[in-house]
């Protein structure tokens, strides 16, 4: 059963990223409600399906149109995209599909031996332990995003704010909820998430001028030469270690890891002229560090319970709403849980291959739909979606709100991704902070603890790493993107 | 409106391609905003019980973070004053008004007529919101896209929802 809808996930998945315009995360945010009627395992498996097709949608987009339905697959337009001109679509959506394939199953295996260990670990954390894993995150979730630092860390704020609003644990004092009724839970992470991405997606795509010229490149055989095959795997593997390296970071994202991997595949070219010119080995390594990275970033939230960047915030959410507390104890208290989670990223792998290969003529059809025709049927998906969250009018109207939030707030270049996480992490954080603080009576001291210290060093390196020419290169070239 | 020059505005979670009048704007904006919103938070939050930080009660955390929302606020406009341009970012007020009227619409039909209206209704609002929008296709493809709705959310899934008005 749970590999149906690990199938029906990166279906779906699929058949939403790959329309332009439209990526992984707003994919999930819209189908979110799709999976509350689900069992929690097969909700999961379905949201991690779903995550992967619109991944990989996305780069269907972009060999084929060089549109990139995502910042991580604005890479593979370069020169997956030049290849498809060339005549060699075919090719060059073989070869993102295999390395992808291969990158998912090494991570997969990653992540079956790295999360047990990270998780004994992480079951001896107090309060105040957790307390500076949460701002590790948040940390690495501002030097990490896109755009400005200082607006980054300003989301957070705005985040941790959203997410105090409803009844205190402690006092039951109802904070910031306007004497509303639906406020005391809180706000729906549903209504926020696909608030600021989906809606806020739509109405951006509404506005901006149709795409002009850029048709679809027609699709020639799937085959690899053998001269293919000898170029792209090496890069694919490079790509692998590059994206779960860069994906296990807390804030790392697969963004990150695609850009790293173009750069190094670059450089360690014997002919780097070729790249911008379709090189097949420019596909291969970002393809395989995008999916690596997407992948390895279930590790930190498996394992700590903490999402690192707002994919996972989703996810957790997600779990949240299925009663279940994202949290290191997840091994041990939902073993069926956990590793049917792990086995099906590696099924949700293989049905991208089995998915997307023989499939591609149909993605190419759906490409021609236009926006005028799709955009309403988005829009009545995520209206009836969160209405049937709660069955609470309520949660339309704020779905409204969020949408016009995520609009002004992508206008104004402030990055979304920490405001969710924030929002996601707020609770849990004043809550660890507040514990803390009882235990220790007050005293500071109770974050000079080996754990604490080592955390908040790693804080304080990430966030010197802005200093580095280099790390503030790669990451302008993201924000570019 | 949009001159020729600016890049379209990016999707939510990119950023836009700036130029300085746009980077200031965006910055003395958002500083407004963050701000304005902290201070919002502050007013709105000042009868909440702060406690210390022993005991730490339901206000002192709100009290902290808003605080500093304001503070960053100052700091992110301020730096934005510093590039001494501005341009209005233009925002998307003819979507943004309909596509959120439509959801609007839909949440105060869908209990009163059942699903099936208040899916018409709201593809024919969101349609204003769309300048490609064309007159004689959309009441055909509202109708469609309500009835498929009505079917698969109704008798599919067989949501607990009303489909039908009477």
């Amino acid at each position: 059963m749970n590999l149906w809808y690990c199938f029906l996930g990166a279906l779906v998945g699929t058949l939403i990223g790959v329309l332009p315009g439209l990526g992984p995360i707003a994919t999930m945010a819209m189908l979110l409600p799709l999976t509350y009627y689900l069992e929690p395992t097969g909700a999961l498996i379905m949201l991690a399906g779903i995550y992967y097709g619109a991944q990989y949608g996305g780069s269907t987009t972009a060999i084929l149109m060089r549109l990139p339905g995502e910042s991580s697959s604005v890479v593979t337009c370069l020169d997956g995209y030049e290849m498809a001109r060339q005549g060699r679509a075919g090719t060059a959506l073989a070869t993102a599909a295999l390395s992808s394939f291969l990158a998912g199953t090494i991570t997969t295996l990653l992540i079956a031996f790295f999360s047990p260990a990270l998780t004994a670990v992480a079951q001896r954390f107090g309060p105040a332990e957790y307390f500076c894993l949460m701002i590790l995150g948040l940390t690495a979730a501002i030097v990490f995003a896109q755009g400005s630092l200082l607006k980054s860390f300003g989301m957070i704020l705005v985040g941790l704010l959203f997410g105090l609003v409803g009844a205190d644990v402690n006092t039951g004092l109802d904070r910031f909820t306007f004497s509303i009724a639906e406020l005391r839970d809180g706000i729906g992470i549903a209504a926020l998430s696909m608030g600021v991405f989906g809606i806020a997606e739509i109405v951006l795509n509404l506005a901006r001028p149709e795409q002009s010229g850029e048709r679809a490149q027609s699709v020639s055989s799937l085959r690899l030469s053998a001269a293919d095959f000898r170029a792209a795997w090496p890069a694919a593997l490079r790509g692998t270690g590059i994206g779960a390296l860069l994906g296990i970071l807390p804030g790392g994202s697969a963004m990150m890891a695609s850009f790293a991997s173009y750069s190094a595949e670059k450089k360690l070219s014997s002919s780097p002229e070729r790249f911008g010119h379709g090189a097949i080995e420019g596909v291969a390594g970002p393809e395989a560090a995008n999916n690596a990275g997407a992948q390895a970033s279930f590790i930190p939230m498996l394992a700590l319970g903490i999402p690192s960047n707002s994919v996972m915030a989703m996810m957790a959410g997600a779990m949240l709403i299925h009663g279940i507390a994202p949290s290191p104890n997840l091994a041990s208290v939902q073993p069926g849980l956990f590793w049917g989670l792990i086995v099906s990223m590696w099924l949700g792998n293989v049905m991208l291959l089995i998915i997307n290969l023989p499939l591609i003529g149909l993605w190419v059809r759906l490409l021609q739909v236009p926006y005028r025709l799709m955009f309403p049927a988005i829009l009545l998906f995520c209206c009836i979606g969160i209405y049937s969250v709660n069955y609470s009018v309520f949660e339309v109207a704020l779905l409204a709100l969020f949408g016009v939030a995520g609009i002004v707030f992508a206008l104004l270049n402030c990055p979304l991704a920490p405001l969710v996480l924030a929002f996601i992490l707020g609770p849990a954080m004043e809550e660890n902070l507040r514990r803390a603080m009882l235990i220790s009576n007050g005293d500071l001291g109770i974050f000079t603890s080996p754990v604490c210290i080592a955390m908040l060093a790693a804080a304080v390196m990430i966030l010197s790493m802005i200093i580095f020419p280099s790390f503030r290169s790669v990451r302008a070239v993201a924000a570019d993107g | 409106m949009q001159s020729q020059d600016e890049a379209p505005p990016a999707g939510p979670g990119e950023t836009v391609a700036e130029g300085p009048a746009v980077r200031a704007a965006g910055d003395i904006l958002a500083g407004l905003l963050f701000a304005g919103l902290g201070l919002a938070a502050l007013l709105i939050g000042r009868a909440y019980p702060v406690g210390s930080s022993l005991d730490m009660g339901p206000g002192y955390l709100p009290r902290v973070v808003a605080g500093a929302l304001v503070l960053t606020g100052l700091v992110v406009m301020l730096r934005g004053m510093r590039l001494r341009a501005f341009r209005w970012p233009a925002l998307p007020l003819r979507a943004m008004g309909w596509i959120a009227a439509a959801m609007l619409l839909f949440a105060g039909l869908v209990e009163r007529t059942g699903l099936f209206v208040a899916c018409l209704a709201s593809i024919l609002v969101a349609a204003l919101g769309d300048p490609q929008a064309r007159w004689r296709e959309v009441p055909v493809v509202a109708v469609i896209f309500a009835g498929f709705c009505a079917l698969l959310f109704g008798y599919v899934l067989r949501l607990p929802v009303r489909v039908w008005p009477l």
